[in-house]
């Protein structure tokens, strides 16, 4: 890999990551459409490199969430310490976020090498963009239909029952699947238990953080993997990078959806997924 | 209630010593396939621990 690639990958999974548009799927198709041949994702390097990249990115969302975190934290060892739940939103947000992760980190853990093996290439990964683009369109077709009502209002996340949370934690886990976003499947599930745009997009985040954060720890032994040797100049430049436009993309998309919904991001994955599709069925790319 | 929070913990425990030290070549979706799978047995561990937390709020909640 290099050091050109390494920034280009940085920077696309510190944006990918959180916008609804699946990182993983981006990173089997970017390349391709690049060219880089020199690129293999079972590669120990390329595996280590995405560790660090996932790091930068998980230290980023933190950081951005630094006052919810160390609110939520608080909170959950208080419940723990008394060992009652009590009437407190943080609370109640803390214990949303540990049941919402359950389902991701079951699935992840059991399904995630063999989803790789199977649809780690370009033609499922285009195929699947298309059906995250159909998913944004959806969801945000149901939630306008949910809320045609005058008198319809949204939920705030502390007033999602913890089976919801559990439904935003299976939609999390799509994204095992290389094109389905992490963020957009659980924003359109968010929706569809009563959150508004903006808490949605919110809650999703918030979840995404420990799963990214856990999902990097675990795979850092691969850093040691036989075989891996990421070049420790590219491995800090690539971390920096990937939390800084990390940071970035969430403080843009917290914004945005305040005013926006997802179909934007909708047409973005219906599109460049037909595209990558038929490069991949004329053999443009592969 | 309760008493389903107990069996998960029970279940999750043994889980996690399953997958620790390989001792179960039985379903290796699950990590059981003979080998050391630190990473289920993290998952197993910190779904025990959950589960008797669960299991604390139940309790004291009925209390």
């Amino acid at each position: 890999m290099t050091f050109l690639q390494a920034i280009i990958l940085a920077v696309l999974q510190g944006v990918s990551e959180l916008f609804p548009v699946s990182s993983l799927g981006h990173t089997i198709l970017i390349p391709a459409l690049l060219g880089w041949h020199n690129i293999h994702r079972a590669d120990p390097n390329f595996l280590a490199f995405v560790v660090v990249l996932h790091l930068g990115t998980a230290i980023a969302l933190i950081a951005f969430y630094r006052h919810d975190w160390a609110k939520l934290g608080r909170a959950f060892v208080a419940s723990v310490v008394r060992g009652k739940l009590s009437d407190d939103v943080d609370e109640r947000v803390a214990w949303l976020l540990v049941v919402g992760t359950v389902p991701v980190g079951i699935l992840g853990l059991l399904f995630k090498e063999k989803v790789s093996i199977l649809f780690g290439t370009v033609a499922p990964a285009a195929i699947f963009l298309m059906i995250n683009g159909l998913v944004m369109f959806a969801g945000d077709w149901l939630r306008r239909r949910q809320h045609a009502a005058p008198d319809a209002a949204y939920r705030p996340i502390e007033a999602l029952t913890y089976p919801q949370s559990v439904a935003v934690g299976f939609g999390q886990a799509f994204a095992l699947l290389p094109g389905i976003s992490r963020s957009g499947a659980s924003m359109v599930v968010g929706l569809l238990c009563g959150l508004d745009m903006a808490s949605a997009a919110r809650y999703s985040f918030l979840l995404a953080t420990p799963v990214i954060f856990a999902a990097a720890a675990l795979e850092i032994p691969e850093l040691w993997a036989p075989g891996a040797h990421v070049v420790a100049a590219q491995a800090i430049v690539g971390a920096v990078l990937a939390g800084i436009f990390a940071y970035l993309s969430v403080a843009f998309l917290t914004k945005y959806f305040k005013n926006h919904d997802l179909r934007a991001f909708g047409w973005y994955c219906l599109l460049f997924g037909a595209l990558c599709l038929i490069l991949a069925k004329i053999g443009v790319i592969s | 209630m309760k008493i389903l929070a107990l069996v998960l913990t029970v279940v999750f425990v043994l889980f996690a010593i399953t997958a620790a030290t390989g001792i179960c070549n039985a379903v290796p979706a699950l990590g059981f396939d003979g080998a050391h799978h630190l990473k289920h047995a993290i998952l197993y561990a910190v779904l025990a621990v959950l589960s008797i937390l669960w299991y604390r709020f139940q309790a004291n909640a009925a209390a």
